[in-house]
């Protein structure tokens, strides 16, 4: 009688354990950052393919022109996300080395409604790349897919099954003056969507619920922004 | 018991010095990286305090749209910034509709659509509405936000209202301070050699260090202290490598440690000297009292130690030898008592048998047994007598003994037909048979008889209602023993411990009419002693007793 006692509490106790650990949760200590309220995808290595990509009817930007600008900004990205993530993620990038040429004209990227980043463009020319087998993807690593439009674009999205992201922006603000100091805040903010981080301002109104980079910091310079410490828990990071 | 009494003072002295040391230690080098905290607190929270105050504004002007221009708005901003070096970012913005009516940033000029936007749903803005509450109308209200880190360092976003002169709110203002200026003031930090100090946010990332070594990850022990910084919100963190914050009490240890094992072993050396010191002449008396107690006067105690105790001794020697003269008289007074009865006891039997014979007279039956009764009491008085003058003769060393080779056997048979009338009375079998080849032995044969008559005698004596006595001889590592065995009513082991003594004799119901004066066996053991021999027995009670004594072997 006195073993069952015993037996009993001992199992009772081994079961309070297993409840605090398995239910309760486990330290994230440890562990890799992961997309935004996912923690089952892990997000430690970014591998970024970034496009450089001209409907059929139009004539492409200088390339080199082009690169000029987007290789520092990406270098400024791929650093402040770094920063942000406390080295528990980082992005390799690479930057297709031709202009890509779309089957389409722009009249099909560009034909439903463009606001709100032109979501439609983005969401065609990735079956495109996807379809033409131009992304690689790596074991291990969270494949994100960068697309510099010919065209309207400032857009991000996170594919279905959370394996593919992929953000579209336009190529004017990465080439032309008046995006100069703000060109790698706005790539990292689409590319922010890409792992599932919300805007943080109202799409309606414009106005920001926050100053860090997914609010009203996109406006800003990226050696000036930050990402709020909220989602940064939402992320595994914090 | 020296040994606990020594030891355990000096260990419990040890382990409370050890113990009230590595207390204090341990106070005090909490008290040094709490001062340090302490210090570093203030110079953080100045530092945080002075720029707000830089915010902090009063503007001597009525209203804001008709007098503070978006011009002058930018001019005030600027001189603001020019003296405030950490102000990275300020702008005014609308009390009312959040939009930013001015704003300067150091290193870049913000874009228009950076200028369009409104703040009216973000928290600095929200918090500063409140202030528009009659209850906190007068005090100087700020907005703290937490740290931020930005590829330019860490940066807090702070607010405040803009007052007139009739302290009527104007405008709000708010800047991003940079605190890369609290890398300077941690950076500071003076904690030992190894010791440092580091600055953490909420989120625990360290905003400011004074070491590469910034947490414990390092898996070095070390002392912490942390300090609680409220607005903005951050933490304080000092740590000491316990290797160097507590080598002190590494080497006091190891000192208490070492001297405590010192004493301790001081405390053993003394302790066995003392002891023995003290022990010594103590064993040395009790040897004495034994000596005494067997009757040995001769063994001295030697005790010189100057103190009581070697008084003790001398004291005890001369007790030894007044008892030493005392048995000395007391032999001699026996001897002489003895010498002097034998004759006039020898002069009583005399006339006793003279009478009895009928020389004095006709004699009667009656009367007859009446002398035989004197007669036999004075046989007995006779052979006490002659008893007496041997113990004492024994004792005062005058016994003679002519030791020469000795043939054994005929003695034996001698002493067995002396002894046969009074075994066949009692009907008492006597068996000797001893094996051709007896050697001889280095004895004074008169006294073997004497021997061999006390113990068959007592064998026979104490043999009831018939039995056997049987006398056999064995050689043994260059003795020949004899033992005389009887089947009589044995000894019990009380009387077996006092047998060899003077005057002992066994008291039972069964030996009350057996007489005897108890000197036999003393007398019996002083002469085989004498001769080199020694005696021994092995009695069963109930079941019958062997006396056995050896002789050297020619």
């Amino acid at each position: 009688m006195r073993k069952t006692y015993i037996f009993i509490f001992a199992g009772g106790i081994f079961l309070a354990l297993a409840f605090l650990f398995f239910i309760v949760g486990k330290s994230t200590e440890g562990q890799g950052a992961h997309l935004y309220r996912n923690s089952d995808a892990n997000i430690s290595k970014i591998n970024l393919t970034v496009f450089y990509t001209v409907p059929k009817d139009k004539m492409p930007y200088d390339f080199e022109t082009v690169m000029a600008s987007l290789e520092p900004a990406l270098e400024e990205a791929s650093a402040f996300h770094s920063l942000q993530f406390v080295d528990k993620s980082w992005i390799q990038y690479s930057i297709y080395p031709t202009v890509l040429k779309l089957e389409r004209d722009s009249f099909f990227y560009d034909t439903e409604d463009t606001s709100r980043g032109n979501p439609n463009a983005l969401a065609s020319i990735t079956e495109e790349i996807k379809d033409n087998n131009l992304i690689v993807e790596k074991k291990g690593e969270f494949t994100v897919l960068g697309i510099i439009y010919e065209g309207l674009g400032a857009a991000g999205a996170l594919s279905e099954d959370s394996k593919l992201g992929s953000f579209i922006l336009s190529r004017d603000f990465i080439t032309r003056e008046e995006y100069v100091l703000s060109r790698s805040a706005l790539l990292y903010h689409e590319f922010g969507h890409t792992l599932g981080i919300p805007d943080l301002y109202d799409l309606d109104t414009g106005e920001a619920f926050t100053s860090d980079i997914m609010g009203g910091g996109r406006q800003e310079p990226l050696e000036a922004n930050y990402i709020e410490i909220s989602t940064l828990k939402e992320m595994g990071v914090l | 018991m020296m040994l606990v009494v020594g030891v355990l003072p000096i260990l419990a002295a040890g382990g409370f010095a050890l113990y009230s040391v590595t207390n204090s230690h341990i106070k005090s080098v909490n008290d040094i990286e709490k001062n340090l905290l302490n210090q570093k607190a203030e110079e953080v929270d100045s530092f945080i305090k002075g720029n707000l105050e830089s915010i902090n504004l009063y503007v001597a002007l009525g209203d804001l749209d008709a007098e503070f221009s978006p011009a002058a708005q930018k001019t005030y901003l600027t001189n603001i910034m020019a003296v405030s070096p950490a102000i990275e970012d300020i702008y005014f913005f609308h009390p009312y509709t959040g939009e930013i009516t001015a704003r300067v940033a150091r290193d870049f000029e913000p874009s228009t659509q950076a200028l369009a936007e409104s703040r009216a749903e973000l928290p600095d803005f929200r918090f500063l509405r409140n202030s528009f509450d009659e209850s906190v109308k007068d005090t100087d209200v700020f907005y703290v936000g937490p740290v931020n880190i930005t590829p330019r360092g860490p940066e807090i976003e702070v607010a405040a209202t803009v007052k007139n002169f009739t302290s009527s709110i104007i405008s709000f203002v708010g800047a991003r301070i940079s605190l890369s200026e609290l890398q300077n003031i941690v950076e500071a930090s003076v904690l030992g050699e190894t010791g440092y100090v580091y600055l953490t946010d909420s989120a625990g990332r360290v905003i400011a260090a004074s070491s590469e070594k910034t947490t414990g990850a390092t898996g070095v022990d070390v002392v912490g202290l942390v300090h609680k910084i409220d607005s903005p919100q951050m933490t304080l963190v000092a740590e000491w490598p316990v290797s160097e914050a507590y080598a002190v009490l590494a080497n006091l240890r190891a000192q208490v440690v070492g001297f405590s094992f010192l004493a301790l072993l001081a405390v053993v050396i003394l302790s066995i000297f003392l002891a023995n010191k003290i022990v010594r002449p103590i064993r040395a008396l009790e040897e004495g009292t034994k000596f005494v107690a067997k009757g040995k006067f001769d063994e001295p105690v030697s005790v010189k130690t100057g103190d009581e105790l070697e008084e003790l001794a001398a004291a005890f020697n001369k007790m030894t030898e007044g008892l030493k003269e005392l048995e000395k008289l007391k032999d001699e007074f026996v001897f002489i008592a003895a010498h002097e009865l034998k004759t006039p006891v020898a002069a009583i039997k005399g006339y006793l048998s003279l009478v009895r014979d009928g020389l004095a007279g006709k004699v009667d039956d009656e009367a007859k047994q009446f002398i035989d009764k004197v007669i036999a009491a004075n046989t007995r008085l006779v052979k006490l007598v002659e008893d007496l003058l041997e113990v004492a003769r024994a004792e005062a060393g005058r016994i003679k003994i002519d030791v020469a080779p000795t043939d054994v056997v005929p003695v034996v048979r001698e002493t067995l037909s002396e002894l046969k009338p009074l075994s066949d009375e009692k009907n008492i079998t006597l068996v000797y048979q001893p094996a051709g080849g007896i050697p001889r032995v280095l004895a004074d044969a008169a006294r073997v008889r004497e021997v061999l008559v006390n113990l068959i005698g007592n064998s026979i004596k104490y043999t009831l209602g018939g039995g056997t006595v049987t006398i056999s001889h064995e050689v043994r590592a260059g003795e020949l023993v004899t033992n005389i065995k009887d089947t009589g009513i044995g000894i019990s082991k009380e009387a077996q411990a006092k047998l060899f003594e003077k005057f002992y004799r066994v008291q039972t119901p069964q030996t009350a009419k057996i007489t005897g004066t108890g000197l036999g066996l003393f007398i019996v053991k002083q002469i085989i002693e004498k001769m080199g021999g020694k005696i021994w027995f092995e009695s069963q009670e109930g079941k019958g007793s062997t006396f056995s004594f050896s002789l050297k072997i020619v």
